[in-house]
């Protein structure tokens, strides 16, 4: 096993060289101790016991309500939601429906992707951080909507992240920069169009090639604006969220992501707790040992 | 705007996020640790970045980035963003990029006084 590991370390090293030049001197082969210092998720990838598993096919629908994110909880739809069109009031989950849990993405069984961006080709990811602090839209990770003749709440990350969306006509002047940025919103017929500006902080667009590595690239871009349809079915079970994102200094031209969420009878099947669940740190992460 | 379309043209075999990305990028199985001098310590969401400037053992230095977990996990366990400033010196524990770029995930820091911060 130590073998192993030190033949990992030994192609490492003879990468790097040629990759990087030669090995930097404050870069080094960890020890024993340095190693088990990573959280615990890690310890048997980075001891060598285990080999990483990289997908390469298509994307497999993940584990959750209608393949939402791992580790969500799965969501028990009730029989009878309310059907009045213009009450968007309850718990929803993501996925369970025409659009799938990645906006933008290739989507599951069921999935759709969204238009993608000019010249790209395969498939694209446009990552706006909707999990975690920037919300926007009812996308991927559910929410819990509360509505009143004033505003539409959506709260986030087992409630501690909330984006209010302001029936109104006009933007806030002047606009501070928020994460969740300046939402106001009207109904056309039975469709809820919310409009959003004045977005802060980073907006990750990520891709990946396993073959090859990845590239990331962080875009701060506070010319984003997103222009939301939030429509619900018939039968009052789901929530269709079509969003157009138009940001001239990232794309020449708005494309479109698309998602659903499922309306669920359990209060903690619309929600996960941003990142505990992801599949970059693992389910334990967050647990100091 | 052709920085953002190099990097998709670049890119023929795209998966989606999901939890922000996947760990795909990232060669857990051939960590090393690396010490240097703290140049921007990024309390950006979802991710926190680190960039740290590496003695290249020749009198020049390297510039990696580092990209961490989450802004809420770490100030959970006591992180914040001001938990370092530029210039202050720090060790990592890294799983590189595949593609070999300087920069990768980090999977444990120290300060300089070899404190650990958890997450």
């Amino acid at each position: 096993m130590m073998l192993r590991h030190k033949c990992c370390w030994t192609v490492a090293l003879l990468a790097s060289c040629v990759l990087a030049g030669p090995a930097l001197a404050q870069i080094e082969k960890p020890t024993e101790s340095e190693l088990e210092a990573a959280p615990s998720q890690f310890q048997n990838l980075l001891h060598g016991r285990s080999k990483l598993i990289t997908q390469t096919g298509p994307l497999a629908p993940k584990p959750g309500a209608g393949g939402g994110p791992p580790g969500m909880v799965q969501a028990v739809p009730i029989n009878n939601p309310s059907r009045d069109p213009h009450d968007l009031t309850g718990y929803w989950a993501s996925g369970g429906g025409p659009g799938g849990p990645i906006p933008g993405g290739p989507g599951g069984p069921g999935g759709r992707a969204g238009p993608r961006p000019p010249g790209v080709v395969g498939h694209t990811v446009i990552d706006a951080n909707r999990l975690c602090t920037v919300s926007l839209g009812v996308q991927m990770s559910g929410a819990r909507i509360y509505q009143d003749r004033y505003k539409l709440t959506m709260v986030f990350g087992n409630e501690l992240r909330a984006r209010r969306i302001y029936f109104t006509s006009a933007h806030t002047p002047n606009a501070p920069l928020t994460y969740n940025g300046d939402s106001i919103a009207r109904w056309d017929g039975n469709t809820l169009v919310v409009d959003t500006i004045a977005i802060k902080g980073m907006i990750t667009a990520v891709d990946f090639d396993l073959e090859n590595g990845a590239h990331t690239l962080l875009l701060t871009t506070p010319s984003l604006h997103v222009i939301e349809r939030i429509t619900k079915s018939a039968d009052g079970s789901k929530l269709t969220d079509q969003a157009t994102w138009i940001d001239p200094s990232v794309t020449s031209k708005p494309y479109q992501t698309t998602s659903t969420l499922t309306y669920s009878a359990d209060p903690l099947g619309y929600d996960s707790e941003c990142e505990d669940v992801g599949d970059m740190f693992g389910p334990n992460y967050g647990s100091a040992k | 705007m052709k920085k953002w379309l190099l990097c998709l043209a670049l890119a023929p075999a795209m998966l989606p996020a999901l939890a922000h990305h996947s760990a795909a990028a990232f060669d857990r199985t051939k960590p090393f640790t690396l010490k240097g001098t703290m140049v921007t310590w990024d309390w950006a969401n979802p991710h926190i970045w680190a960039k740290v400037m590496v003695p290249d053992g020749k009198g020049g230095s390297i510039l990696f980035k580092l990209e961490g977990p989450s802004a809420t996990g770490m100030a959970r366990n006591g992180a914040s963003a001001h938990s370092f400033k530029a210039g202050d010196p720090v060790k990592f524990l890294v799983a590189p990029y595949r593609d070999g770029s300087n920069g990768g995930e980090f999977l444990a820091v120290w300060d300089g006084t070899g404190k650990q911060l958890k997450f």
